[in-house]
């Protein structure tokens, strides 16, 4: 729920900033209540810990061999072995509160809004990473570009200029001059 | 006085028009491309082998070579001013100098950069002048056995530098050995861990990695509060940008004993650059009288790692020349440069063809010249990346960050782990675990591997080989050292709070610690 939340309340921000005057009042949450915050961690845990778990047995599988004769499971064993150690004193540190060092004061500022532009910076590079192929690298480098500047919450005409600029500058750069194949686009 | 007479001749030959602009061109090119994010040495001279061609024999390896040194001096650029670092060297180089960026200092800090890039270079090419015949005989010692052995003690040294507690520390490192395992087996040739994807039997590249738990973090941190990290103030006039005599005292025996070190890890074969980097790093820090005040940014912590780097290049250089064989991607690439145009790099270059491996040598020296007149000027020139407001340079940045990482291989995936080994590099940094263990691990991991199971099939399992031979012997009692004497130094000062791998949490690379956390550590 606190992460759905992040979606409206995020964008509300940017247009705020963009149209200049405020929309509605002040949203109650402004971090992620503290429930969701636990689901969130407890998936975390279950995926870290079933991620060890198929790992390892992967590692068995490709055979441990002996100190004379090492298997191509063996060194990866070992590295797995540290990786549980290590977040088996992680759990005890959760246990004992000392896991996460305290925050400073600029970083317990960053709300749900700062949560959702990067979640949103994130999910726009895996979309231009995949739209790239197909559409070509000029048009999905400014989209992404303008996109990232309008999420951020620059003024409108520098999100486009700049955008636009960005876009086409990295595409003369890297395809112009360096001659990266970075996909002329053949799905248009 | 042979050599003496052969390098003067070198410089003789070297000090053409032509080789003169070939080393300024190279300089500045190579300093352009490493300034991009993804951009490594390997890809900057991959890209101008062609067009060397167009400049006859040395002159297009004067080009090549000072291509590398560029490209290594442009690297440590976007580390200090964006904490965007492409490979290892120049992430340790970011801990030390975006601190110093934040705070103001960025001219002085790329200042006493490219000093001592100049002085480790120079000190790397004097090495190779002087002991060009003896690196031939001290490379050949190093077989799978001391290479083990080695990377055993890289590790433990780094664990002596890291950040955080034990846990987190082993979970940076477990991740870090873990992520090279996919991919071919490296002796059975048996793929792993690739789910049956074709995409990952060539592994996970390292820039990519490095790229994501480093720049695309910190592109995170900017989107979370771009408010957060004011434009820099950048003051005017040479006097701003110069380092003051303080910075210098401190920067001088730092690049020494840096260029020293560099020199001594750049003759071994692999990952030398960053291991050179790393102890450096190590070095200065353990020398540090105030090693909380080190931790937020210092010139010695710039210094040192970067004349290492610079050192290992040249002698990275020495090795390819005296004894032929490539142990690094870069200098693979750049032994097929050396083919190229005509030269046979081996132990009888110096035999054969020494008017080409002289002034080869002498132009190497310039081109680092050309590096430093080029690039004090441009202090000031590069330092006004930092008046770019944070909510425009998110974009910049993660459009150079993926189509850097792309650059490598080509690899749209690589832009993909680019962007998972964000997510994960935010998430570890919060938590307050060290990103550079676990890079170390990824970047040493593959060649553990690799020589541990070799060392083993020749030793038919006996661990005692690593104690009877002698450099093997000799980096083991070095291990013991690096964990025993701080130890021992802790119980005889008493007041020296630093415990074995627990640092205060405010040195989290690229952080600018809050008063708070800056009171307690005071």
């Amino acid at each position: 729920v606190g992460l759905v939340k992040t979606v409206p309340i995020g964008l509300r921000r940017v247009l705020e900033y963009q149209l200049g005057v405020p929309l509605g009042e002040e949203p109650v949450h402004r971090t992620l209540p503290r429930t969701a915050m636990r689901i969130v961690v407890a998936v975390g845990v279950v995926a870290v810990v079933i991620g060890v778990v198929l790992y390892a047995k992967s590692a068995v599988h490709y055979g441990i061999g002996s100190i004379k004769k090492p298997g191509g499971g063996m060194y990866p064993l070992i590295a797995v072995s540290i990786l549980a150690l290590g977040l088996v004193g992680m759990a005890v540190e959760a246990v004992r509160g000392t896991l996460v060092p305290p925050l400073a004061e600029d970083e317990k500022a960053a709300d749900l809004a700062g949560a959702f532009r990067a979640s949103a910076v994130v999910v726009l590079a895996v979309i231009y990473i995949l739209v790239t192929p197909t559409i070509g690298d000029q048009l999905s480098g400014v989209l992404f570009a303008v996109l990232v500047l309008f999420v951020m919450g620059n003024r409108l005409w520098l999100t486009l200029v700049g955008g636009i600029l960005l876009g086409l500058g990295a595409h003369a750069l890297f395809v112009g001059v360096l001659a990266l194949p970075l996909g002329h686009g053949s799905g248009i | 006085m042979d050599t003496l007479n052969a390098l003067m001749n070198g410089f003789g030959d070297a000090l053409t028009p032509t080789a003169l602009a070939a080393a300024l061109i190279g300089a500045l090119l190579g300093t352009a491309i490493g300034v991009l994010p993804g951009m490594s040495p390997t890809v900057a001279i991959a890209i101008l082998l062609v067009p060397s061609m167009q400049l006859d024999g040395i002159d297009g390896l004067v080009l090549l070579t000072a291509v590398f040194f560029g490209t290594q001096y442009g690297d440590s650029l976007s580390a200090i001013l964006m904490n965007v670092p492409s490979e290892a060297p120049a992430a340790v180089i970011a801990r030390a100098g975006y601190p110093l960026a934040r705070a103001g200092k960025a001219g002085p800090a790329l200042a006493i950069a490219a000093t001592a890039s100049f002085a480790g270079a120079i000190t790397g090419l004097i090495g190779l002048g002087l002991f060009a015949g003896l690196l031939s005989d001290f490379v050949f010692n190093f077989g799978p056995i001391e290479i083990t052995t080695l990377i055993f003690f890289g590790i433990i040294a780094l664990c002596r530098i890291a950040e955080g507690s034990l846990p987190k520390l082993l979970v940076a490192l477990g991740i870090g050995l873990m992520i090279p395992t996919v991919g071919f087996d490296p002796i059975d040739t048996i793929p792993r861990f690739t789910m049956g994807a074709t995409t990952l039997l060539q592994g996970f590249s390292l820039v990519p990695v490095v790229l994501g738990l480093i720049g695309m973090a910190e592109l995170m941190e900017i989107a979370i509060d771009p408010t957060a990290r004011k434009p820099v103030k950048v003051g005017r006039g040479l006097r701003a940008l110069l380092p003051e005599r303080a910075q210098w005292r401190a920067a001088g025996p730092a690049s020494a004993r840096g260029s020293v070190i560099g020199f001594i890890f750049g003759l071994i074969p692999g990952p030398s650059l960053s291991l050179a980097s790393f102890a450096s790093y190590r070095a200065e820090r353990t020398l540090a009288k105030n090693r909380a005040e080190f931790d937020r940014g210092s010139f010695a912590g710039v210094a040192g790692p970067k004349a290492a780097d610079d050192a290992a290049v040249s002698a990275n250089i020495a090795s390819l020349l005296t004894i032929g064989i490539p142990f690094t991607p870069v200098t693979g690439v750049l032994y097929a440069g050396f083919l190229l145009h005509g030269l046979h790099p081996g132990p009888l270059l110096i035999k054969d063809s020494p008017d080409e491996f002289w002034k080869l040598v002498a132009a190497m020296a310039i081109g680092n010249l050309a590096l430093l007149v080029l690039n004090f000027p441009m202090v000031g020139i590069w330092i006004q990346l930092l008046k770019i407001p944070q909510r425009f340079l998110a974009a910049v940045l993660a459009l150079l960050i993926l189509i850097g990482s792309f650059s490598l291989r080509n690899s749209a995936l690589d832009m993909l782990v680019t962007v998972i080994a964000g997510v994960v590099g935010y998430g570890l940094k919060r938590i307050g675990v060290d990103r550079i263990v676990l890079i170390v691990g990824l970047l040493l991991g593959p060649l553990l591997e690799d020589n541990f199971r070799q060392t083993m099939g020749l030793s038919g399992g006996d661990l005692g080989i690593f104690l009877d031979r002698p450099i093997s012997l000799g980096l083991l009692i070095l291990t013991v050292l690096v964990l025993v004497v701080p130890l021992l130094f802790g119980v005889a000062r008493k007041g020296d709070t630093e415990p074995l791998l627990e640092l205060p949490a405010t040195t989290v690379p690229g952080d600018v610690p809050s008063d708070q956390t800056k009171k307690e550590t005071e």
